[in-house]
């Protein structure tokens, strides 16, 4: 399948606010290193998940695709497009074609607009359809995300749902415009147990419906075997390990990755497994580590891990590892 | 032998929109030694019932009926200033979020040495001492007993949290949501540092919690909520294999794990009912897919079925 978005060595560092003095003493601007050189591909129709930590730089990412952050260095190719400086009308068209889906719905829904206003909203700014017709067309959205009768929830105000129904609102005001690409940054993480299938077997539907890819941003490995194709895990601003989903899961490869995998508490009793938890805590991504960045946590660091900085190499078929010893 | 005894429990908050009850006639007991989980989804009354135990929920909360035993002492009885000398030595609790729980203005040794203090009569010099040795149990080092909260990473804030609740050697915990804004890492180092200290000072826990995984691993017996009721309690493998409730089968088949292979979930359709008005009969009639005429009009009764399995159905 062709790629839809591919990156090329992205780089995202934000600058540490210092008053003029410090600046002084220092005589040196100091950066988190949020992304740090990042390159991959989606595939079009996929469902790339980015797992990792918080600090680990997925967020960065997502907003890095969708253009609401400029990139530091590095380069953006979209449905062939060089898109990592488009600016004015060229970058408001490109936005129609992608979209973002925050984590918490009770904050990305603006509390003084009614529903329909909100899913409208979009086709008015982007001028998709005929006047006449945008009501019909988000009502007919409101039905296929499951809030019915449309009507009456045309006519509420975020505050009189619950928080599933406002993350399908926000769901719906992504899709309603047809975007190519969406980015989904931890959409269920706020919602309850009992209704977070219901909200990914939605998406699951509508990215069939629409013709859709996504990028989806999670903490929660369990989800992300649960709608993912691609997985990648980052760790301190890297892709540290990259594939698709059976490999990832059924044989990590990266000492990290096995970490994550084996610190998800399983709702099975019956099922009791060791957990390999690596020593300290993440670094601080100002000074990153030098060579591997997990190499000071790894249980099977050897002296090269420290010196070199390992690449991203295939491994195996549609398998990829960033680490000396794999 | 039971070390704490719920009966009956109610607690109210009389809100400016109405009476929510939060809970509503909860019995529950925990055995010495025993982790009990309780596992809900939000607004379910799970973290009330935990704020009830150490009297501490919040205005305009207030416990309406019922009793609770620790020790066979009936903790309603005791006079505010009888259940201060509780709160801690007795029983203590570690709560979700340490950000809100530590005050920015104190650092470390502070919050310790003043805890010590209040409760115990020895000098500033003691205290010092018991607070680095305590430190030292949970991973924090020496040298940093006089740091500031915002200094530490957030799991090393809930070890110092886990630290200020072991610090009078109390013999029950209420741990509510501990590891709930932990990263997956240091989730399981802090369960698993707790599940340590809790075999060597011989402690009881309750362990809250939305999460069935954390629940699975780490309890001995696990209470259901929903709603305000409690709808279900067994032992743990016997949940996993025969879960009665409806509520209970459908949240554990809607639970994904990691695996490589295809799953296939289940969820509940509708909400909760509002706490403000609760439905006449089961709490969960409206998303049911079992339920007949009578759920609808009476509450069912909570029925003993097998050893230790307790479900609150007309089904049984």
């Amino acid at each position: 399948m062709e790629d839809i978005i591919t990156t090329i060595n992205v780089k995202k560092y934000f600058p540490i606010k210092m008053n003029f003095l410090q600046y002084l003493i220092t005589r040196k601007r100091e950066y988190i290193k949020a992304v740090d050189g990042i390159s991959f591909s989606l595939r079009k129709g996929e469902t790339f998940t980015l797992v990792g930590e918080s600090g680990s730089g997925k967020s960065t990412i997502g907003k890095l695709l969708i253009k609401s952050l400029e990139l530091t260095d590095g380069k953006m190719i979209f449905e062939g497009k060089d898109i990592t400086r488009v600016k004015g009308n060229e970058l408001k068209a490109l936005r129609r074609k992608m979209q973002i889906v925050f984590q918490d719905p009770y904050s990305s829904l603006n509390p003084t607009m009614k529903i329909g206003d909100t899913i409208e909203r979009p086709l008015k700014i982007h001028k998709i359809c005929q006047k006449r017709k945008i009501k019909e067309k988000a009502l007919e959205m409101l039905e296929n995300i499951g809030l019915s009768p449309a009507e009456d929830f045309y006519e509420k105000y975020p505050w009189q749902l619950s928080g599933g129904q406002r993350q399908r609102v926000a769901i719906a005001r992504a899709i309603i415009i047809c975007p190519e690409f969406v980015v989904l940054d931890e959409p269920v993480s706020m919602i309850d147990v009992s209704l977070r299938t219901l909200i990914l077997d939605l998406l699951i539907k509508l990215k069939q419906q629409y013709d859709l890819t996504y990028l989806f941003i999670t903490h929660d490995l369990a989800i992300a075997s649960y709608i993912s194709n691609t997985i990648a895990t980052m760790y301190l601003g890297k892709i540290i390990e990259l594939g698709s989903k059976k490999e990832v899961l059924a044989s990590p490869k990266h000492p990290y990755t096995k970490a994550l995998l084996s610190a998800v508490p399983i709702p099975n009793p019956k099922m009791k497994h060791k957990k390999i938890i690596p020593k300290g805590e993440i670094p601080n991504p100002i000074n990153p580590p030098t060579g591997c960045r997990f190499h000071p946590r790894c249980n099977y660091a050897e002296e090269i891990c420290g010196k070199k900085e390992p690449e991203l190499v295939e491994v195996s078929k549609d398998h990829k590892v960033a680490c000396h010893l794999c | 032998m039971k070390l704490l005894d719920i009966k009956n429990l109610r607690v109210y908050y009389f809100s400016e929109e109405g009476v929510v009850k939060a809970v509503d006639g909860v019995s529950l007991s925990l055995n010495k030694g025993e982790t009990l989980g309780v596992v809900g989804e939000s607004g379910c009354g799970k973290s009330t019932l935990g704020l009830s135990v150490l009297r501490l929920v919040p205005y305009p909360g207030k416990m309406v009926s019922g009793k609770i035993f620790y020790n066979g002492i009936d903790l309603l009885s005791l006079s505010d200033e009888e259940v201060r000398k509780l709160r801690g030595k007795e029983i203590a609790m570690i709560f979700q979020n340490p950000d809100v729980s530590l005050n920015p203005i104190m650092n470390i040794k502070e919050h310790l040495v003043e805890a010590i203090l209040t409760h115990e009569e020895i000098d500033e010099r003691e205290a010092v001492e018991k607070t680095e040795e305590i430190l030292g149990k949970v991973g924090i080092p020496k040298n940093r007993i006089n740091d500031y909260p915002h200094q530490f990473s957030g799991g090393m804030k809930q070890r110092i949290m886990i630290a200020l609740a072991l610090l009078l050697n109390p013999k029950l915990i209420i741990a509510d949501e501990p590891t709930s804004s932990l990263d997956v890492l240091i989730q399981a180092k802090t369960l698993e540092l707790l599940r340590n200290l809790k075999e060597e000072y011989g402690l009881s826990l309750i362990l809250i919690t939305h999460d069935f995984g954390v629940v699975f691993e780490e309890s001995d017996r696990i209470a259901v909520m929903y709603a305000g009721h409690i709808i279900e309690i067994a032992k743990n493998t016997e949940l996993y294999d025969k879960p009665l409730h409806p509520y209970t089968q459908a949240l554990i088949k809607a639970v994904p794990t990691v695996t490589p292979e295809e799953q296939k979930l289940n969820y509940i359709l509708g909400m909760p009912p509002s706490l403000l008005t609760p439905p006449k009969g089961c709490r969960f009639y409206a998303r049911c897919k079992y339920a007949r005429e009578i759920c609808k009009f009476k509450e069912p009764k909570t029925a003993t079925v097998g050893r230790e399995h307790i479900v609150k159905c007309h089904l049984y």
